[in-house]
Protein backbone atom coordinates (compact mmCIF):
# COMPACT_ATOMS: atom_id res chain seq x y z
CA UNK A 1 0.00 0.00 0.00
CA UNK A 2 1.23 3.12 -1.36
CA UNK A 3 0.83 5.93 1.92
CA UNK A 4 1.04 9.64 1.45
CA UNK A 5 3.49 11.65 2.75
CA UNK A 6 3.09 14.71 4.98
CA UNK A 7 2.92 17.68 3.19
CA UNK A 8 3.68 21.49 4.41
CA UNK A 9 1.03 23.70 5.71
CA UNK A 10 -0.15 26.29 2.77
CA UNK A 11 -0.94 29.89 3.08
CA UNK A 12 -3.22 30.73 0.26
CA UNK A 13 -3.61 34.42 -1.30
CA UNK A 14 -7.53 35.00 -1.75
CA UNK A 15 -8.01 37.60 -3.88
CA UNK A 16 -12.03 38.89 -4.76
CA UNK A 17 -13.32 40.17 -8.10
CA UNK A 18 -16.02 41.74 -8.76
CA UNK A 19 -16.32 42.33 -12.63
CA UNK A 20 -12.80 43.06 -14.06
CA UNK A 21 -11.63 44.71 -10.43
CA UNK A 22 -10.26 43.13 -7.56
CA UNK A 23 -12.02 44.32 -4.34
CA UNK A 24 -12.14 43.81 -0.36
CA UNK A 25 -15.11 43.26 1.33
CA UNK A 26 -16.42 43.00 5.15
CA UNK A 27 -18.39 39.93 6.04
CA UNK A 28 -19.15 39.28 2.32
CA UNK A 29 -20.59 42.66 1.25
CA UNK A 30 -19.52 46.22 0.87
CA UNK A 31 -16.58 45.41 -1.74
CA UNK A 32 -14.56 48.54 -2.24
CA UNK A 33 -12.34 48.35 -4.90
CA UNK A 34 -8.54 47.66 -4.44
CA UNK A 35 -6.56 47.47 -7.82
CA UNK A 36 -6.07 44.96 -11.01
CA UNK A 37 -6.25 41.68 -10.18
CA UNK A 38 -3.41 40.57 -12.03
CA UNK A 39 -0.90 42.90 -10.51
CA UNK A 40 -2.44 41.78 -7.33
CA UNK A 41 -2.18 38.41 -8.11
CA UNK A 42 1.68 38.61 -9.24
CA UNK A 43 2.83 40.11 -6.35
CA UNK A 44 1.24 37.44 -4.04
CA UNK A 45 2.94 35.29 -6.25
CA UNK A 46 6.12 36.81 -5.82
CA UNK A 47 5.14 37.32 -1.86
CA UNK A 48 5.51 33.63 -1.89
CA UNK A 49 2.23 32.57 -1.86
CA UNK A 50 1.61 28.98 -1.95
CA UNK A 51 -1.48 29.00 -3.93
CA UNK A 52 -4.09 31.78 -5.12
CA UNK A 53 -7.86 31.74 -4.81
CA UNK A 54 -9.64 33.68 -7.14
CA UNK A 55 -13.25 34.20 -5.98
CA UNK A 56 -15.70 36.36 -8.21
CA UNK A 57 -18.08 37.54 -5.47
CA UNK A 58 -20.97 38.24 -7.05
CA UNK A 59 -21.20 35.51 -10.60
CA UNK A 60 -23.75 33.59 -8.21
CA UNK A 61 -25.36 36.14 -6.79
CA UNK A 62 -26.42 38.64 -9.95
CA UNK A 63 -26.69 35.07 -12.14
CA UNK A 64 -23.65 36.20 -13.93
CA UNK A 65 -21.62 34.00 -16.25
CA UNK A 66 -17.86 33.66 -14.74
CA UNK A 67 -15.60 36.35 -16.09
CA UNK A 68 -13.65 34.29 -17.94
CA UNK A 69 -11.42 37.26 -19.76
CA UNK A 70 -10.67 38.35 -16.03
CA UNK A 71 -9.38 34.71 -15.15
CA UNK A 72 -7.07 34.57 -17.46
CA UNK A 73 -5.69 37.97 -17.62
CA UNK A 74 -5.36 37.52 -13.79
CA UNK A 75 -3.77 34.32 -14.17
CA UNK A 76 -0.58 35.48 -16.20
CA UNK A 77 2.60 35.43 -14.88
CA UNK A 78 0.98 33.44 -11.64
CA UNK A 79 3.41 30.10 -11.18
CA UNK A 80 1.17 28.56 -8.39
CA UNK A 81 -1.92 26.59 -8.41
CA UNK A 82 -4.68 28.83 -8.97
CA UNK A 83 -8.43 27.67 -7.65
CA UNK A 84 -11.27 29.45 -9.08
CA UNK A 85 -14.36 30.10 -7.77
CA UNK A 86 -17.60 31.78 -8.74
CA UNK A 87 -20.62 30.94 -10.72
CA UNK A 88 -19.58 27.35 -11.61
CA UNK A 89 -22.38 25.49 -12.58
CA UNK A 90 -21.42 22.72 -14.84
CA UNK A 91 -18.92 20.27 -16.02
CA UNK A 92 -18.23 22.26 -19.26
CA UNK A 93 -17.51 25.41 -16.66
CA UNK A 94 -14.88 23.47 -14.99
CA UNK A 95 -13.43 22.86 -18.00
CA UNK A 96 -13.77 26.26 -18.79
CA UNK A 97 -12.28 27.65 -16.34
CA UNK A 98 -9.03 25.19 -16.90
CA UNK A 99 -8.72 26.90 -20.39
CA UNK A 100 -8.16 30.22 -19.01
CA UNK A 101 -5.78 29.72 -16.42
CA UNK A 102 -7.30 27.71 -13.16
CA UNK A 103 -6.23 24.42 -11.91
CA UNK A 104 -8.96 23.66 -9.97
CA UNK A 105 -12.01 24.84 -9.32
CA UNK A 106 -14.51 25.89 -6.36
CA UNK A 107 -17.79 25.41 -6.24
CA UNK A 108 -20.41 26.23 -3.68
CA UNK A 109 -23.91 27.78 -4.71
CA UNK A 110 -24.46 25.31 -7.81
CA UNK A 111 -23.29 22.06 -5.58
CA UNK A 112 -25.76 23.45 -3.03
CA UNK A 113 -29.04 23.40 -5.36
CA UNK A 114 -27.49 20.31 -7.30
CA UNK A 115 -25.18 18.13 -4.78
CA UNK A 116 -24.68 15.74 -8.34
CA UNK A 117 -22.47 18.47 -10.10
CA UNK A 118 -19.85 17.55 -7.62
CA UNK A 119 -20.25 13.33 -8.60
CA UNK A 120 -19.96 14.22 -12.26
CA UNK A 121 -17.06 17.07 -11.88
CA UNK A 122 -15.06 14.41 -10.31
CA UNK A 123 -15.45 11.79 -12.72
CA UNK A 124 -14.37 14.10 -15.23
CA UNK A 125 -11.34 15.83 -13.66
CA UNK A 126 -10.59 13.80 -10.84
CA UNK A 127 -11.06 15.01 -6.65
CA UNK A 128 -7.94 16.98 -6.82
CA UNK A 129 -9.49 19.76 -9.33
CA UNK A 130 -12.87 19.88 -7.45
CA UNK A 131 -12.96 22.07 -4.37
CA UNK A 132 -16.15 22.69 -2.24
CA UNK A 133 -16.40 26.31 -0.99
CA UNK A 134 -18.71 26.29 2.44
CA UNK A 135 -19.80 29.80 3.21
CA UNK A 136 -20.59 29.00 7.01
CA UNK A 137 -22.41 31.47 9.74
CA UNK A 138 -22.92 30.91 12.97
CA UNK A 139 -26.71 30.10 14.44
CA UNK A 140 -27.88 31.09 17.27
CA UNK A 141 -27.36 27.38 18.76
CA UNK A 142 -23.77 27.89 18.07
CA UNK A 143 -24.12 25.37 14.89
CA UNK A 144 -23.05 26.50 11.80
CA UNK A 145 -24.90 26.60 8.42
CA UNK A 146 -23.73 26.48 5.02
CA UNK A 147 -24.74 29.69 2.95
CA UNK A 148 -24.79 30.33 -0.46
CA UNK A 149 -24.62 33.54 -3.48
CA UNK A 150 -21.67 35.21 -1.51
CA UNK A 151 -23.12 34.40 2.65
CA UNK A 152 -26.57 36.19 1.85
CA UNK A 153 -28.94 32.61 1.28
CA UNK A 154 -29.30 29.74 4.15
CA UNK A 155 -29.39 26.38 2.30
CA UNK A 156 -30.55 24.50 5.80
CA UNK A 157 -27.43 22.29 5.37
CA UNK A 158 -24.93 22.23 8.85
CA UNK A 159 -21.62 22.66 7.72
CA UNK A 160 -20.19 19.25 9.24
CA UNK A 161 -22.74 17.61 7.20
CA UNK A 162 -22.24 19.13 4.02
CA UNK A 163 -18.53 18.50 4.29
CA UNK A 164 -19.24 14.71 4.66
CA UNK A 165 -21.50 14.52 2.01
CA UNK A 166 -19.40 16.51 -0.40
CA UNK A 167 -16.27 14.67 0.58
CA UNK A 168 -18.59 11.35 -0.29
CA UNK A 169 -19.32 12.81 -3.58
CA UNK A 170 -16.30 13.49 -4.64
CA UNK A 171 -14.73 16.56 -3.69
CA UNK A 172 -10.79 16.83 -3.28
CA UNK A 173 -10.67 19.22 -1.06
CA UNK A 174 -12.56 21.78 1.16
CA UNK A 175 -12.36 25.47 2.11
CA UNK A 176 -14.63 26.76 4.61
CA UNK A 177 -15.11 30.53 5.37
CA UNK A 178 -16.73 32.42 8.26
CA UNK A 179 -19.28 35.01 6.70
CA UNK A 180 -18.90 36.70 10.04
CA UNK A 181 -15.13 37.21 9.89
CA UNK A 182 -14.33 37.35 6.26
CA UNK A 183 -12.35 40.48 5.78
CA UNK A 184 -12.05 41.64 9.43
CA UNK A 185 -8.93 40.43 11.11
CA UNK A 186 -10.82 38.91 14.49
CA UNK A 187 -8.40 35.37 13.28
CA UNK A 188 -9.55 32.24 12.23
CA UNK A 189 -13.18 30.96 13.80
CA UNK A 190 -11.71 27.88 15.39
CA UNK A 191 -15.07 26.33 16.30
CA UNK A 192 -16.40 26.36 12.87
CA UNK A 193 -12.53 24.67 11.91
CA UNK A 194 -13.68 21.92 14.22
CA UNK A 195 -17.26 21.35 12.99
CA UNK A 196 -15.77 20.22 9.93
CA UNK A 197 -11.91 19.11 11.27
CA UNK A 198 -13.39 14.95 11.19
CA UNK A 199 -13.28 15.21 6.93
CA UNK A 200 -10.54 13.22 5.26
CA UNK A 201 -9.89 14.82 2.78
CA UNK A 202 -7.46 18.63 2.53
CA UNK A 203 -9.77 21.32 4.73
CA UNK A 204 -8.61 24.97 4.35
CA UNK A 205 -9.76 27.74 6.46
CA UNK A 206 -11.18 31.66 5.56
CA UNK A 207 -12.22 34.63 7.34
CA UNK A 208 -10.52 36.88 9.58
CA UNK A 209 -6.99 35.29 8.74
CA UNK A 210 -5.54 38.62 7.32
CA UNK A 211 -1.91 37.96 7.92
CA UNK A 212 0.33 37.29 5.25
CA UNK A 213 -2.07 38.83 2.94
CA UNK A 214 -5.31 40.99 3.00
CA UNK A 215 -7.22 37.59 3.09
CA UNK A 216 -5.35 34.51 3.80
CA UNK A 217 -7.00 30.92 3.78
CA UNK A 218 -4.51 28.36 5.27
CA UNK A 219 -4.67 24.84 6.17
CA UNK A 220 -6.50 23.81 9.22
CA UNK B 1 7.93 22.65 -32.25
CA UNK B 2 6.89 21.62 -28.90
CA UNK B 3 2.72 20.08 -28.66
CA UNK B 4 0.62 19.91 -25.37
CA UNK B 5 -1.19 16.85 -25.34
CA UNK B 6 -4.68 18.26 -25.40
CA UNK B 7 -7.17 15.41 -23.72
CA UNK B 8 -10.01 18.07 -22.77
CA UNK B 9 -9.74 18.25 -19.16
CA UNK B 10 -6.50 19.38 -18.40
CA UNK B 11 -4.70 22.60 -17.06
CA UNK B 12 -3.78 23.64 -20.61
CA UNK B 13 -2.91 27.38 -20.52
CA UNK B 14 -1.00 26.81 -17.29
CA UNK B 15 1.01 24.45 -18.85
CA UNK B 16 1.43 26.52 -21.99
CA UNK B 17 2.45 29.61 -20.09
CA UNK B 18 5.04 27.49 -18.11
CA UNK B 19 6.40 26.60 -21.25
CA UNK B 20 6.50 29.99 -23.03
CA UNK B 21 8.20 30.94 -20.37
CA UNK B 22 10.80 29.30 -20.24
CA UNK B 23 11.37 28.14 -24.17
CA UNK B 24 10.95 30.38 -27.30
CA UNK B 25 10.35 27.19 -29.16
CA UNK B 26 7.01 27.54 -30.92
CA UNK B 27 4.10 25.53 -29.75
CA UNK B 28 1.69 23.92 -32.58
CA UNK B 29 -0.58 20.76 -33.06
CA UNK B 30 0.83 17.62 -31.42
CA UNK B 31 0.35 15.29 -33.42
CA UNK B 32 3.26 16.88 -35.69
CA UNK B 33 5.36 18.45 -33.19
CA UNK B 34 9.12 17.20 -32.14
CA UNK B 35 8.57 17.45 -28.17
CA UNK B 36 5.05 16.73 -26.14
CA UNK B 37 4.47 18.15 -23.06
CA UNK B 38 0.77 16.29 -21.53
CA UNK B 39 -0.49 18.16 -19.07
CA UNK B 40 -3.32 16.79 -16.61
CA UNK B 41 -5.90 17.77 -14.37
CA UNK B 42 -8.44 14.55 -15.74
CA UNK B 43 -9.28 11.40 -14.19
CA UNK B 44 -7.59 8.46 -15.59
CA UNK B 45 -11.04 7.53 -17.95
CA UNK B 46 -11.30 11.14 -19.58
CA UNK B 47 -8.50 10.44 -22.14
CA UNK B 48 -9.91 8.93 -24.85
CA UNK B 49 -9.17 5.89 -27.55
CA UNK B 50 -8.38 8.49 -29.90
CA UNK B 51 -5.57 10.49 -28.10
CA UNK B 52 -4.23 7.24 -26.78
CA UNK B 53 -3.48 6.04 -29.86
CA UNK B 54 -1.65 8.60 -31.23
CA UNK B 55 0.24 9.22 -28.37
CA UNK B 56 1.12 5.46 -28.08
CA UNK B 57 2.26 6.26 -31.94
CA UNK B 58 4.23 9.15 -31.21
CA UNK B 59 5.92 7.32 -27.96
CA UNK B 60 6.65 4.41 -30.13
CA UNK B 61 8.62 6.76 -32.78
CA UNK B 62 11.49 8.08 -29.84
CA UNK B 63 9.61 11.88 -29.50
CA UNK B 64 10.65 13.05 -26.37
CA UNK B 65 7.87 13.26 -23.87
CA UNK B 66 6.96 15.15 -20.67
CA UNK B 67 4.41 13.64 -18.84
CA UNK B 68 2.64 15.17 -15.83
CA UNK B 69 0.44 14.12 -13.32
CA UNK B 70 -2.22 12.22 -15.54
CA UNK B 71 -0.03 12.42 -18.27
CA UNK B 72 2.95 10.38 -16.10
CA UNK B 73 -0.03 7.80 -14.84
CA UNK B 74 -1.18 6.75 -18.53
CA UNK B 75 2.09 5.86 -19.40
CA UNK B 76 1.45 2.64 -16.91
CA UNK B 77 -0.80 -0.35 -17.86
CA UNK B 78 -3.56 0.51 -15.92
CA UNK B 79 -5.25 2.40 -12.35
CA UNK B 80 -7.79 1.54 -9.66
CA UNK B 81 -9.57 4.96 -10.82
CA UNK B 82 -10.82 3.54 -13.78
CA UNK B 83 -10.12 -0.13 -13.46
CA UNK B 84 -12.11 -1.11 -16.99
CA UNK B 85 -9.33 1.07 -18.55
CA UNK B 86 -6.04 0.33 -20.05
CA UNK B 87 -2.83 2.41 -20.16
CA UNK B 88 -0.35 2.82 -22.66
CA UNK B 89 1.46 0.45 -21.36
CA UNK B 90 4.44 2.37 -22.28
CA UNK B 91 5.95 1.74 -18.39
CA UNK B 92 4.95 -1.94 -16.69
CA UNK B 93 2.91 -1.30 -13.89
CA UNK B 94 -0.23 0.08 -12.06
CA UNK B 95 -1.69 3.33 -10.88
CA UNK B 96 -2.57 2.42 -7.44
CA UNK B 97 -4.97 4.65 -5.04
CA UNK B 98 -2.79 6.40 -2.25
CA UNK B 99 -3.82 5.44 1.48
CA UNK B 100 -4.48 7.69 3.86
CA UNK B 101 -5.68 11.35 3.00
CA UNK B 102 -6.31 11.67 0.00
CA UNK B 103 -5.94 13.80 -2.53
CA UNK B 104 -1.99 14.42 -1.62
CA UNK B 105 -1.96 18.47 -2.04
CA UNK B 106 0.53 20.79 -1.80
CA UNK B 107 4.19 20.88 -1.56
CA UNK B 108 7.03 18.87 -0.89
CA UNK B 109 10.79 18.58 -1.35
CA UNK B 110 11.49 16.69 -4.20
CA UNK B 111 15.12 15.49 -3.79
CA UNK B 112 17.44 17.02 -6.21
CA UNK B 113 14.33 18.74 -8.00
CA UNK B 114 13.19 21.57 -5.70
CA UNK B 115 10.30 22.24 -3.94
CA UNK B 116 7.29 20.89 -5.96
CA UNK B 117 3.35 21.03 -6.01
CA UNK B 118 1.43 17.22 -5.57
CA UNK B 119 -2.40 17.46 -6.48
CA UNK B 120 -3.21 13.05 -7.24
CA UNK B 121 -5.01 10.65 -5.31
CA UNK B 122 -3.57 8.25 -6.95
CA UNK B 123 0.68 6.98 -7.91
CA UNK B 124 2.24 4.80 -9.65
CA UNK B 125 4.81 4.68 -6.73
CA UNK B 126 7.49 7.21 -7.53
CA UNK B 127 7.66 11.48 -7.99
CA UNK B 128 9.26 11.04 -11.27
CA UNK B 129 10.13 8.74 -13.66
CA UNK B 130 12.54 8.41 -16.80
CA UNK B 131 12.74 5.95 -19.33
CA UNK B 132 14.10 5.92 -23.20
CA UNK B 133 12.32 9.07 -24.40
CA UNK B 134 9.77 9.26 -21.85
CA UNK B 135 9.71 11.32 -18.72
CA UNK B 136 6.99 11.27 -16.25
CA UNK B 137 6.66 13.51 -12.93
CA UNK B 138 3.67 13.19 -10.45
CA UNK B 139 4.29 16.86 -9.35
CA UNK B 140 3.40 19.97 -11.22
CA UNK B 141 6.38 21.68 -12.43
CA UNK B 142 4.37 24.59 -14.56
CA UNK B 143 2.86 25.34 -11.05
CA UNK B 144 5.29 25.24 -8.43
CA UNK B 145 7.00 28.50 -8.28
CA UNK B 146 10.79 28.81 -9.62
CA UNK B 147 11.56 25.79 -8.73
CA UNK B 148 8.89 24.28 -11.05
CA UNK B 149 9.98 26.40 -14.21
CA UNK B 150 13.81 26.00 -13.34
CA UNK B 151 13.26 22.13 -13.65
CA UNK B 152 11.16 22.53 -16.95
CA UNK B 153 13.64 24.52 -18.21
CA UNK B 154 16.49 21.84 -17.49
CA UNK B 155 13.76 19.38 -19.07
CA UNK B 156 13.94 21.17 -22.28
CA UNK B 157 17.80 22.03 -22.25
CA UNK B 158 17.88 18.08 -22.32
CA UNK B 159 16.02 17.31 -25.12
CA UNK B 160 17.07 20.26 -27.22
Amino acid sequence: MLTTMLTRPRVIARLDIKGAVAVKGRCMDGWRPVGNPNELARQYYEQGADELLLVDVVASLYGREPRWDVLEAATDGVFIPVTYCGGVRSVDDVRTAMRHGADKVAINSAALARPELINEAAAVFGSQAIVISIEAKRRADGTYEAYFNSGREPSGNAVGAWANEAQERGAGEIVVTSVDRDGTDLGLDNHLVQQVAHVNIPLLAAGGIASRFPDSVVSA
Amino acid sequence: MIGIVDTGVGNVLSVRRAIEHVTNEPLGFWGMADKLVMAGQGSFASIDAATKMLLARRLGDGTPYLGICLGMQILYNGSDEAPEEFGLGFLSGRVRRLAGKTPRMGYEDVLGIGRMYFAHSYSAGADIVQHENVTGVQFHPEKSGSDGLRWLSGWFEGVR
